[in-house]
């Protein structure tokens, strides 16, 4: 198991009234199990930044890995003290 | 005649308050559609090469478009263009709401204001009904003052455009304000209009325009009005941009201390989530529009209660840039350059410019903004050009051309426009779009900092970041020529398919996706031209000495070699020469020349 962060940003923060947890993972994961864990961890997710049926992300939201980096892999291989940003995916402004 | 246009645009010479209405020609409006596009073919038209920006022979262009009312989402806007006092080059600016679908109802399709008037005045406009009236009162009365007073004389049938006393004093950032929360800001549009002693713009027209298929175009509106409402506009329509901070400061992307720095440690007082939880006060929205991004806040403190509209860029530009993280004085900061009709941007990276001058004892004055107060005078004394405000008031570029010593190795602009709060040293595709940007440093012709966050694994790829960047260029000319809100663009499925098709449903004539496309390229290829009539040369392109030298960052992405293959490429794909020079042939295939 590794330990790693969730970092919210914007909306997402406001909903997780959070600004990170800390989760324990397995080194290889898919991303649908990563997000059921984030979503059991900070349930208010669900609906709002977490699609309630197919455990992705909405379209509103980004996913990174130590930066802004999108995930496009199914199964993620992460390591300790990686972090994951939630972040909007409209950037401008 | 099109349908969906007047078909024709009002010519005003204010050197003798005289006006001649003049028709366009369906092939112009084919090849430029409107907004910045059509505004760039008038400036053309009417400028001279290498004239003063705050001479009488600038003129000074307002331009509504094809969808403006049309009462489709987001589509209540208009372009401004002149040439820019800060730049010296192509100045274009673009605002919302009420005055646009009322200056489109004058039935003039464009205002070109030329020469100067010899008494303040403000121009009346109401269905072709032209008159000038004095406006020494108003000379002198903020943007909010002026507005108060122009709706108790002419009445809240019109909308009016003004000026503060930023644009009355030449200030060379200042902007027009309209609607009481709208502003055309940068390049210094304001200043010109100041220069020609014009306070405002009355515009009061409801002359219909005639649709071709108004109830096709009626179903399309109410289907984009739904989507406009989905999960491609989530962030403008709950929190608006101010959360950019948070997590362009988590990924060292927030330029702080004039660019010094690219994280704010106080950046936590001033991001987003902060302002909503404790300084929100209400939401607003432009005419016809869905969407509502504008946020108003709340100061909170013991003193005077101020509101005010932020967004993203005032509360970096005036906060992390400048080392203010009390939101208070962000939010009386952001007030007042609106109250004085000052682009925000300008200001703060502007007086980022001037503490560092300060610190490195370029300039002798000691500015202190430790307090909101003295922060807040020093603003007014910029808009009022008292004092060192009046070194400022010309921009970071001029004023450090003024004072040398190699201060504008620090003067963060490009081409003298004042760069938006997005670090450009990791984002490729903005360094580039900013670099290569006919207005100077300005995030919105390109939104270039889309690909850089969308397109992760590009970032080491010169050729394709400049393809992308030339692409999206291309398109933002269209979307601010038909005119679309930028925050709708990820609600359409394909943006050219379904405008093109909602230009031909209004106009009644075929237009298809590529003649969209090219109309696109034409625009900026003529901006390039405006710009290379007026000066311009090679090292125009690129970004201040700190950019590309000086990195607090372990991975910086830019360096001059690699901006340069940047810049190499997009000419290339520009079909423009090797000194980014516009072939004839090119000119001539596009139907400029």
């Amino acid at each position: 198991m590794i330990k790693i962060k969730i970092e919210f940003f914007g909306r997402a923060r406001l909903i997780a009234d959070q600004e990170y947890i800390y989760i324990d993972i397995e080194k290889q994961i898919m991303e649908i199990d990563l997000i059921k864990i984030i979503a059991s961890a900070k349930p208010a997710l669900l609906g709002e930044v977490i699609d309630r049926k197919t455990f992705r992300l909405k379209k509103s939201y980004n996913f990174g890995i130590n930066g802004i980096k999108n995930v496009n892999n199914d199964i993620m291989c992460l390591n300790n003290d990686d972090s994951i940003l939630i972040f909007s995916s409209q950037s401008g402004g | 005649m099109l349908q969906g246009y007047n078909n024709k645009y009002l010519v005003i010479n204010l050197n003798d308050h005289s006006f001649e209405i003049n028709k366009i020609d369906n092939q112009i409006l084919y090849d430029y559609i409107g907004g910045t596009g059509l505004s760039t073919y008038l400036l053309n038209k009417y400028s001279e090469s290498n004239s003063n920006p705050l001479k009488p022979e600038n003129p000074l262009i307002f331009c509504s478009s094809l969808l403006t009312g049309t009462r489709l989402t987001t589509t209540s806007k208009f372009a401004i263009a002149t040439k820019s006092p800060l730049t010296n080059f192509i100045g274009d600016s673009m605002s919302s709401s009420h005055f646009s679908d009322k200056l489109k109802k004058t039935g003039f399709d464009a205002l070109v204001i030329r020469g100067k008037s010899n008494k303040k005045i403000l121009i009346q406009i109401s269905n072709s009904n032209i008159e000038f009236l004095d406006a020494s009162n108003l000379w002198g009365k903020t943007t909010s003052q002026t507005e108060f007073e122009l709706k108790n004389k002419i009445g809240t049938k019109f909308s009016y455009a003004c000026i503060g006393p930023a644009g009355e004093n030449l200030v060379r950032f200042a902007g027009i304000k309209n609607d009481g929360g709208r502003m055309a800001a940068r390049t210094g549009v304001g200043a010109v209009m100041g220069s020609k002693n014009l306070k405002a713009i009355a515009v009061g027209g409801n002359i219909e325009i005639s649709i071709y298929n108004p109830k096709k175009i009626n179903s399309i509106r109410k289907e984009l009005s739904h989507k406009s409402l989905g999960e491609s506009t989530e962030k403008y329509r709950t929190t608006g941009t101010t959360i950019n901070m948070s997590l362009l400061n988590r990924l060292e992307m927030l330029p702080t201390n004039n660019f010094a720095e690219s994280k704010f440690a106080k950046s936590e007082y001033i991001e987003g989530e902060n302002l909503i939880k404790n300084h929100f006060d209400s939401k607003a929205h432009c005419a016809n529009c869905t969407i509502g991004c504008e946020k108003i806040f709340v100061t909170n403190d013991n003193k005077n209660s101020t509101k005010s509209r932020l967004e993203f860029q005032t509360t970096a530009s005036l906060g992390a840039n400048i080392g203010i993280s009390n939101p208070n004085t962000i939010i009386r900061a952001a007030k007042l350059c609106d109250e004085l009709g000052m682009d925000t941007i300008s200001t703060g990276v502007t007086i980022a410019w001037a503490i560092e001058a300060s610190q490195k004892g370029h300039i002798s004055n000691n500015i202190d903004i430790s307090s909101e107060s003295k922060l807040l005078k020093l603003i007014n004394d910029i808009a009022y050009r008292r004092s060192l405000g009046n070194l400022l008031a010309d921009g970071t570029k001029l004023a450090a051309d003024n004072i040398g010593k190699k201060s504008s190795s620090y003067a963060m602009n490009v081409k003298g426009l004042e760069i938006p709060s997005y670090d450009p040293r990791n984002l490729p595709a903005l360094a580039l779009a900013l670099s290569v940007s006919t207005k100077g440093a300005c995030h919105n012709r390109a939104s270039a900092y889309d690909i850089d966050f969308n397109n992760k694994n590009i970032y080491e790829d010169p050729k394709i970041i400049a393809k992308k960047t030339k692409l999206s260029e291309d398109t933002s000319a269209v979307i601010d020529s038909l005119i679309w809100c930028k925050f709708l663009r990820k609600s359409f499925d394909d943006f050219y398919l379904e405008s093109s098709n909602i230009y031909s449903l209004i106009t009644g004539e075929d237009f298809s996706e590529n003649k969209m496309k090219l109309a696109g390229e034409r625009i900026n290829n003529l901006k390039k031209l405006f710009n290379i009539n007026n000066g311009w040369k090679r090292s125009d392109d690129s970004l201040p000495e700190r950019l590309l030298k000086n990195s607090n960052q372990k991975s910086q992405i830019i360096s001059k070699n690699f901006l340069d293959s940047m810049i190499n490429n997009y000419y290339h794909f520009r079909e423009w020469d090797n000194n980014g020079n516009i072939p004839k042939n090119k000119l001539e295939a596009l139907n400029i020349i």
